[in-house]
């Protein structure tokens, strides 16, 4: 018993904390957040099985964290409010040219990091080329070019 | 033709949401009130993650820190016991004999190994009686107090400990709170 409320534990802790932390801190992950996420990996581990090493409390862990994770899925496929909630919505920074500060701001994107996701992906060169970005729930960046540009 | 436009209907999915056209062209559902709300709640949880923080530097989480222990004294001597200790971590508990004495007496109420394994006594007992709802540990001495007793034990159990503990004398009953 203790092993599955110790998955369903972990598991809400992350989804939460992970959540309230800020989308930006998975997606554009820098190499040191490469190392915290291995951290935290470590970390989760240890607290999920304890001192517990056998196969079945594996097993077991491994059960409740993927059935958790499809009851999940249903419970966001069934209620929308529940989705927005858990992976969140798309936030337009950039609309027809013109940058949002607010969104900018409180997502914490910054103009480096837009011009940055517009090279990588069009190659564009300056601001005015960008006609749409948007910060994905996945936390990346779309950058939607102005036509002709 | 009829029957087939008809099976590629029933084919659709029942509900099929598609994402508003904005006004910009965007075909998004963008919920700006709701990332408003949702980047306020983000800022009000950051503080929560400080204080959190915090309260774990204070020590209030157990472990180590200011307020992860307590002294209290207890008949001849005194002990030093975690406050708040944590589910199967190792956890050190000083007894301190002030009085001279040729024997030390220790006695530990059964409700203490409810919630403790004791691992190791340093140094060891000569004698370890069995008492109705407790347990008491003799301990030989020679030369002028004080004399330390260190007992390691592991939580084995989640929630408020309660035992009593009496050093050479009255016991007195001690709390610790167990996270899991």
């Amino acid at each position: 018993m203790e092993t599955v409320l110790r998955g369903i534990a972990i598991y809400f802790v992350l989804l939460i904390v992970l959540r309230l932390s800020g989308r930006r801190s998975l997606a554009q992950a820098t190499p040191f957040d490469f190392v915290l996420l291995l951290i935290i990996a470590e970390t989760t581990q240890q607290a999920l099985l304890g001192d517990d090493f056998s196969m079945i409390n594996a097993i077991l862990l491994i059960i409740t964290l993927f059935t958790t994770d499809v009851a999940l899925s249903y419970v966001k496929q069934w209620s929308p409010r529940a989705a927005l909630l858990m992976d969140g919505a798309p936030t337009v920074l950039i609309s027809r040219g013109q940058p949002d500060a607010e969104a900018l701001r409180r997502a914490r994107v910054s103009v480096e990091d837009v011009l940055e996701a517009a090279r990588q992906k069009h190659g564009l060169q300056r601001l005015e080329e960008i006609e749409f970005a948007i910060l994905e729930p996945s936390g990346s960046l779309s950058i939607v070019p102005k036509s002709g540009g | 033709m009829a029957e087939r436009t008809m099976n590629a209907r029933k084919r659709q999915p029942p509900e099929l949401e598609v994402p508003p056209l904005r006004p910009d062209g965007l075909q998004l559902d963008e919920e700006r009130a709701f990332q408003r709300r949702f980047w306020t709640a983000e800022r009000w949880a950051w503080i929560v993650f400080a204080a959190i923080i915090a309260v774990a530097l204070a020590g209030l989480t157990g472990a180590s820190g200011p307020l992860a222990r307590t002294s209290l004294a207890a008949g001849g001597g005194q002990t030093d016991l975690p406050r708040i200790a944590r589910l199967d971590a190792p956890e050190t508990f000083e007894i301190v004999f002030n009085e001279e004495q040729p024997m030390h007496r220790l006695v530990i109420s059964k409700s203490f190994a409810d919630y403790f394994q004791i691992e190791d006594i340093q140094p060891q007992p000569q004698r370890s009686l069995l008492l109705p709802d407790a347990r008491a540990l003799e301990f030989p001495a020679e030369a002028a107090p004080p004399h330390r007793v260190t007992i390691h034990a592991r939580a084995r159990r989640a929630g408020l400990a309660r035992y009593a503990i009496g050093l050479d004398g009255p016991a007195i009953t001690a709390t610790t709170l167990i996270l899991p």
